[in-house]
Parts: structure tokens; C-alpha cells; sequence
């Protein structure tokens, strides 16, 4: 005879159902579906980072070439900072690769508000969907400058809570012996650790 | 049988405990709350080589056909940014102010244009206020109208109700929205104004903190700067390359139009040769150079 009569194994059968669900449920945060990326665990993050960008807008000509080389410039700038931007130690602001020193001074500066080492508690960060929308001027097809406007999201879990933290607005770019360079930025924060 | 269902009561009870519990306990490690109270935290900054840089910003007299560098400059205001700050300061020059202009003793000040370009005028307006401007940019009547019409007009509030007799247009008191044919109205009338050419220099200050209100509002629009910068490069007249414009274009928008305060010069109505001119009050001028010369901000008015 079988230990469990018909009722039983649906009862059974229901409560494992239900089991499962709730367990499935706790995996749907974003994060779920990616590699962990500890704070300040660079490796790991440098793997992660990754921002849609576009050039969206040429006021002037630049051709195709041009205009895909300020892309990829202006996306490996944007996932330099938000790599740095999950990190924790210091030192991984120590520099910001693209950036003007001047500029880089501004954002040490602000570093509370521009990377998730401000957010108290910080146990993990994910990277979220970032993107970046790039204007360029090229008169007379020259790059003179450019402005990214930027939405960079993570997932930040701190004191047991799992928040988005935002950064959005523009990074300014413009030519320099060493390239397109970021020379200023006017970025909100929002989300985790705002308002400090 | 009675033992089997006696059991199954109690393994069912203790699943509906289980899911109960699942259901109400939060998990310990990851809660994604439903409701986030968002703050938010702004930073913004442009890196330039120096903190204050001055401009002088002159309106040409030309007409369609001429050089804007060779005539007279109609407005001439001397514009100071702090970066680090985001106050500016603007001090406005009558055209008609009787000064030294080097190498060609004196004149009224807006013929330092005609006699030696925007070098020149630099110099003489910067001898005159103690502060020698980092930059001159010169525009026409046209290449005025064509920026305001980039931007999508200016919003200015005027202390003043006017017309004039050699200018089609008119100025409501208060706030008033302009294209560029009426920015550049409001910017040039000064016929029916009580105070003539030193109520005009006030109104160009106006506009001027109306370009940077608007531009301001504008530019997180995808394109904008760079569509503004674009047209300013064609109607500008200036020895800066696109580069150097482009991120002064973009370290302007740092400054503060509700701290960008405005100085017109004053000085007294005279004849010279039968010409009617201004004798400007030069210790004015020294005194306001002094006070906004490292900071970009008058800290004693305009006295």
C-alpha cells in the first residue's frame, strides 16, 4: 500500500507547487539573471558594465567612420566611469580614463554623489540597463564636440534592501590632443543613497 | 484509516504554516521594496583652464553688405563668468561714451571697432573698465535674430512700456516672450527710453540673462548645444576655434541667470564738435572692474 493516499499526495503536491512559486519569486529582482558583482570586485565588474550608446544626432557631416569611432569612444568612456561608479575603494576613483583632469577633479569632487560608495550598508552591485544618446557637432567634419546624455542604472542592495540607484543627464565631451575627452557633466543621482 | 488521515491533516497544517510563512516573513537577504521614496542629488561642472574668464560681447551697426568688423558696435557690454561659482557680472558701455582708445586718442568708444577690430575694441573697453577681456565676439542685426531664433526665442522682463519712431515694434512692461526680430527690438530701441542709451544698455543686459535662461531650460534637449553652437559659429565673429567655443558655449550654461548681476556705466550728456556724447564716469568703471575683476561678482552694486 502506498503511504500517501491520493488526497494526501495532492495536498502534498499543492504545497510544493506553492513552495516553488514563493522560492521563483524571490528570483526575479533584475539582478537575478546576471553575473554578481561584489563592490568594489573590479574584475567581475569590468565584465559587467555594459551601456547601450548610440550617436543619435550630427549637427555638420561626419562620416560613417568618424561617427562610429566617436561611438565607441563615448561608450568605452561611459562603462570606464560606471565601472568605477560600483566600485567602493578609493582607488578605483583615482582616475578616470576619458576624462579631462579638470573634469576629473570636478567629479572626485562629487564622488558621494556620482559613485554607490556614499550608499551606507552597501553589501552587492548590479548592473542595470544603461544607455547613452550621443549629439555631435562636426563642422566641417571635424569633431568639436559632444554631449552624451546618459541614463546609467545599477541595482544596489544595501541593509537588506535592493533600490535602484540612477545617474542620468549629460556628459560633455569635446576634442583634445588625447581625444574626445568628457570635460564637464551635469548628472543627477536618484534612487539608493540620494539625498546625502 | 484513521491514523492515515490524522496525518494528512497534520502535513497539510504544517503546509499551509509553511506557505503562510514563505508568504509573510521577508526573505532576509534581497527585499525589493514596492514603494521608493527617491531623492535626488544634482552635480554639474565644466572644466576650463581658469575659473573667471571675461568677454566683451559687441553688436555690430553693420548693414546687410558690410563687414560687422568694420562699423561701429551698437552694444557693447563687458560679460564676466565665474565657473567654479556660477555668478556673472555684466557691465554695460554706452556707445556713445567718450574715451582713450589707443593710438587714436579719443573717440566714442564704439569706433574703436572701425579703427582696429575687435582687438582693438577689447583693449580700449578693457583700459577703460581695468579688465582686459580673454575674448571679443562681435555679431550682426542678422546673426543676433538667426541664435534667438535657434534657441526658440527669449523670455525677457522689462522695467518699461516703449516703442520707437525709427523702429517697427513694441514692449509691453513686465514679462515679455520675443522672437528674434523683437529681441533684437528690445535690444536696440532707445528713442522713447527716458534714459536713452543707458536704459538700451540695461534692456541688452536683459537680453543677455534671457539668452541664458533659455538656454539653460533648453539643454538637456537632445542636439541642442550643439545645433545652438553651430549657428553662434556661423554668426559670431571670432578668433576662437569650434573647439573653444563649443566648451565655452557649455561653461556658460554653469552661470546663474538670478546671480548675473548688471552694471550700466553711468556718466553725463555733453557736445564735442557739435556731437552729442557721453562723459563717462571712468572712477565708476575702475571701481566696478576692481570689485568683479577676480570673482566675476559685484560685491558693492553698481555705485
Amino acid at each position: 500500500m502506498h503511504p500517501l493516499g491520493p488526497r494526501l499526495r495532492r495536498v502534498v503536491l499543492v504545497v510544493v507547487l506553492a513552495l516553488g512559486l514563493v522560492v521563483l519569486d524571490g528570483c526575479t529582482d533584475d539582478a537575478g539573471d546576471r553575473p554578481s558583482a561584489s563592490a568594489g570586485d573590479d574584475a567581475s565588474e569590468e565584465a559587467t558594465a555594459h551601456v547601450v550608446t548610440r550617436v543619435t544626432r550630427v549637427v555638420g557631416r561626419l562620416p560613417d567612420a568618424r561617427r562610429q569611432a566617436v561611438r565607441l569612444r563615448t561608450q568605452e568612456i561611459v562603462e570606464g566611469y560606471l565601472r568605477r561608479a560600483m566600485a567602493q575603494d578609493q582607488q578605483s576613483w583615482a582616475d578616470l580614463p576619458g576624462f579631462t583632469e579638470g573634469a576629473q577633479d570636478l567629479a572626485r569632487r562629487h564622488r558621494d554623489v556620482l559613485t554607490v560608495a556614499g550608499v551606507p550598508g552597501l553589501e552587492d552591485v548590479q548592473p542595470g540597463r544603461s544607455a547613452a544618446y550621443v549629439a555631435v557637432l562636426a563642422p566641417r567634419g571635424r569633431v568639436a564636440g559632444a554631449t552624451a546624455n546618459v541614463d546609467l542604472v545599477l541595482r544596489v542592495t544595501a541593509e537588506g534592501v535592493t533600490q535602484p540607484w540612477r545617474v542620468g543627464g549629460r556628459l560633455l565631451l569635446t576634442n583634445t590632443p588625447g581625444g574626445l575627452k568628457v570635460f564637464g557633466f551635469d548628472l543627477h543621482r536618484s534612487g539608493a543613497g540620494g539625498g546625502a | 484509516m484513521t491514523s492515515l488521515r490524522a496525518r494528512a491533516r497534520r502535513v497539510a497544517a504544517l503546509a499551509v504554516v509553511l506557505v503562510l510563512t514563505a508568504l509573510l516573513v521577508p526573505n532576509p537577504s534581497v527585499r525589493v521594496p514596492t514603494i521608493v521614496l527617491v531623492r535626488t542629488d544634482t552635480v554639474r561642472g565644466v572644466d576650463h583652464d581658469r575659473d573667471v574668464l571675461w568677454f566683451l560681447a559687441l553688436g555690430s551697426d553693420a548693414r546687410p553688405g558690410q563687414s560687422p568688423l568694420g562699423t561701429r558696435a551698437d552694444a557693447i557690454q563687458m560679460v564676466g563668468v565665474n565657473l567654479r561659482t556660477g555668478t556673472g557680472t555684466v557691465i554695460g558701455i554706452p556707445r556713445d561714451s567718450w574715451v582713450a582708445i589707443p593710438g587714436h586718442g579719443s573717440s566714442r568708444v564704439n569706433a574703436a571697432l572701425t579703427y582696429g577690430g575687435p582687438d582693438l575694441m577689447g583693449r580700449t573697453v578693457g583700459d577703460l573698465v581695468g579688465v582686459q577681456p580673454d575674448y571679443v565676439l562681435v555679431t550682426s542685426f542678422w546673426g543676433f535674430r538667426a541664435m534667438i531664433r535657434t534657441i526658440g526665442g527669449i523670455t525677457v522682463h522689462s522695467r518699461l512700456a516703449f516703442t520707437d519712431d525709427n523702429m517697427v515694434g513694441s514692449i509691453d512692461q513686465g514679462v515679455n516672450e520675443l522672437t528674434g526680430s523683437e529681441a533684437l527690438f528690445f535690444s536696440r530701441a532707445r528713442h522713447f527710453l527716458p534714459r536713452g542709451d543707458f536704459d538700451r544698455s540695461a534692456n541688452q543686459q536683459e537680453t543677455l540673462r534671457g539668452i541664458l535662461r533659455q538656454v539653460r531650460a533648453r539643454q538637456d534637449e537632445p542636439g541642442f548645444m550643439e545645433r545652438s553652437v553651430s549657428v553662434a559659429m556661423q554668426n559670431l565673429h571670432t578668433n576662437l576655434s569650434p573647439v573653444e567655443l563649443y566648451r565655452l558655449a557649455q561653461a556658460l550654461t554653469v552661470v546663474d541667470p538670478t546671480r548675473f548681476r548688471g552694471c550700466v556705466l553711468n556718466g553725463s550728456f555733453g557736445t564735442i564738435g557739435g556731437a552729442s556724447i557721453i562723459f563717462p564716469d571712468r572712477a565708476q568703471a575702475r571701481r566696478l572692474g576692481d570689485d568683479a575683476r577676480n570673482d566675476a561678482r559685484l560685491d558693492r552694486g553698481c555705485t
